[in-house]
């Protein structure tokens, strides 16, 4: 497969100091689903507007399917679709008419736009809404229409800027089971931004994180766990002394921690280990009151490359969204 | 990309503006009343004040001309303001991840603006002649004079304010400037008083606005008004190409600006 982008020493810096994205460089291959894994401010957003042409990179170089973003821009905005995370659709006009309006400014002759828009707004389950204005939808619906504007002139790669933020269950679903669609049928690339880790494992043939402007990790989702060395035991087992030091003698075991009864393993092969444990346990009668195996998840991944934890992303995006409810208002009021 | 499609894009975002326009029924209303207020309260009050100073000046219908002129120009004000919405909606960032040249944008809001200006300055044409503006000066010849004259007042400032609109990102700020801008443009100028009576700073700054040659080019072709002209030396033809010119190089001043100020963001 070759490459459909290619991102080079790609920086931007604002003003004065401010680094947001600090010489960056990955390729996404042509029909897959690539995953940008970041904290807030990690400069996921900076990086897809310098792809997608909307902000003009300090330094390095950006060529999409051929083309360098800042040289061709009319050629490149012509290849990707982009779904914003921002809620970009006029208000004031209904789904049909914002599809209709994107359709002209994608040059997408009039009688095929008229299929494709009822198709599109089909798979987003919005037929029924299609002729409301788009004020009346909510933050899920008009998600949806996001989508499906941004898929009006089949563009070639997809640019999708946090997907899923905030929305409810049956957005969610409609939008993963379009990607893994598109995955199945067609051979768009598609490029996603998210700070929900499971979308990232779920949709994703590869994810790079990023964090501080920089690209800390990037692999297949299965790489990213298997760089973290291994599995992860949780164990009770009830006696009153201290195992940690007999179960760090197993193979493959890199650390034990005791916490009461609780003991927190980390190994190389967890069922190697599991089994261990449970056959030392029968020779010297340890009480067990339970024992599990966790595969890493991208979440522990997460963790090690950026120290951050999510609690405090999804505030941020409350924040964001509150932020977007009060531009509504006062614009209703104006 | 097909040929004519830069066409389309254009007449598709013009399409919006325009939709929003006639869906806005306070926005219908206060087109309507605006002037209204201006021709009644200030139209007939001033009149007989004028009279006071020369018996034969007709301000009413004097000011009925230059309500037409400063319909255009107040019109044209909000096409930097809905630059301003745009942006902060996230439409203007639609538009700008679009394949279509960034003179597209601004030249969509100045069409728009530039219809609903004219339309705008049409119904205060209707509303002087329900007061009582003299209708026999209403021709075929004043008819399309007063088109040419406000399409032209509402390219060359609309397209000011456009780029305005997109250099000032907050409301703001930019009501203030369209306030600030709006009186000087209005009085130093030959549509509310003839530039005669105004003092000479202020004719100099008269003469350079493009308001007082619209205004002059339909007196001038309204029968029985054109004595009152405010730049004597220059005939109808005059006056039209001087207000042509000011809207051919504003337009394209304000695409050129706004092609380097969108790429630069």
């Amino acid at each position: 497969m070759s490459n459909i982008l290619e991102v080079r020493d790609l920086v931007k810096r604002y003003e004065k100091d401010v680094l947001a994205v600090n010489r960056i460089s990955f390729s996404v291959k042509e029909g897959e689903v690539f995953g940008f894994l970041g904290p807030n401010g990690a400069g996921k957003s900076t990086t897809i507007s310098m792809i997608t042409t909307l902000l003009t990179p300090t330094s390095g170089s950006v060529t999409l399917d051929g083309e360098d973003v800042v040289k061709n821009a009319n050629s490149v905005r012509k290849t990707i679709g982009l779904v914003p995370q921002s809620l970009t659709a006029d208000d004031e006009l209904s789904g049909r008419e914002n599809m209709r309006l994107q359709a002209d400014l994608y040059g997408v002759p009039r009688k095929i736009a008229e299929e494709r828009i009822n198709e599109l707004l089909g798979t987003v389950k919005l037929e029924e809404a299609a002729d409301r204005r788009v004020d009346t939808y909510s933050g899920g619906m008009r998600k949806r229409l996001e989508l499906a504007e941004g898929l009006i002139h089949r563009p070639k790669m997809l640019f999708l800027d946090e997907p899923t933020l905030g929305l409810d269950i049956q957005t969610r679903e409609i939008i993963w089971e379009y990607i893994r669609k598109m995955k199945e049928e067609s051979n768009m690339t598609v490029f996603l931004t998210t700070h929900y880790l499971e979308e990232a494992d779920a949709l994703c043939d590869r994810i790079a994180i990023i964090d501080e402007g920089e690209i800390k990790i990037i692999g297949t989702p299965a790489e990213l766990k298997d760089s973290l060395g291994g599995d992860i035991i949780n164990a009770i087992i009830c006696e009153d002394t201290d195992l940690s030091g007999s179960i760090l003698e197993m193979a493959g075991v890199s650390s034990a921690v005791r916490e009461g009864f609780g003991y927190c393993i980390k190994t190389k092969d967890g069922e190697r280990t599991e089994k261990d444990i449970l056959a030392v346990s029968v020779r010297e009668g340890w009480k067990i009151e339970s024992i599990s195996l966790h595969p890493p998840s991208i979440n522990e991944v997460f963790l090690k490359y950026t120290g951050k934890s999510l609690r405090d992303e999804d505030r941020g995006s409350n924040r964001h969204e509150i932020r977007k409810q009060e531009l509504q208002n006062i614009r209703r009021r104006g | 990309m097909r040929e004519g499609t830069y066409v389309s894009q254009t007449l598709a975002l013009v399409g919006r503006e325009l939709k929003h326009w006639y869906r806005s029924k306070i926005q219908i209303f206060m087109m309507a009343a605006q002037p209204l207020i201006w021709l009644g309260l200030f139209g007939f009050a001033m009149d007989g004040l004028m009279r006071g100073f020369d018996q034969e000046l007709d301000y009413f219908s004097f000011l009925c001309i230059g309500m037409i002129v400063v319909t255009a120009l107040t019109a044209s004000m909000t096409a930097g303001m809905s630059l301003v919405w745009d942006r902060r909606f996230g439409f203007l960032e639609k538009v700008r991840a679009a394949p279509i040249p960034r003179g597209v944008i601004p030249l969509s809001k100045i069409i728009a603006t530039t219809v609903k200006a004219a339309i705008q300055s049409l119904l205060v044409l209707v509303m002087a002649l329900l007061l009582g503006l003299d209708a026999g000066g209403l021709s075929a010849v004043s008819l399309t004079v007063i088109i040419i004259s406000v399409v032209c007042v509402a390219m060359t400032f609309s397209s000011i304010f456009a780029a305005l609109g997109l250099i000032i990102k907050n409301q703001e700020a930019l009501m203030g400037i369209n306030m600030l801008l709006n009186l000087p443009l209005m009085f130093a100028s030959g549509a509310m008083f003839p530039t005669t009576a105004l003092p000479e700073a202020l004719r100099i700054v008269a003469n350079a606005n493009p308001l007082t040659y619209a205004a002059d080019a339909i007196r001038n072709s309204w029968g029985g008004m054109s004595s009152m002209v405010s730049v004597q030396s220059l005939s109808l033809v005059g006056d039209l190409i001087v207000i042509t010119a000011f809207a051919l190089v504003m337009t394209g001043a304000s695409m050129f600006f706004s092609r380097r100020t969108l790429r630069r963001e």
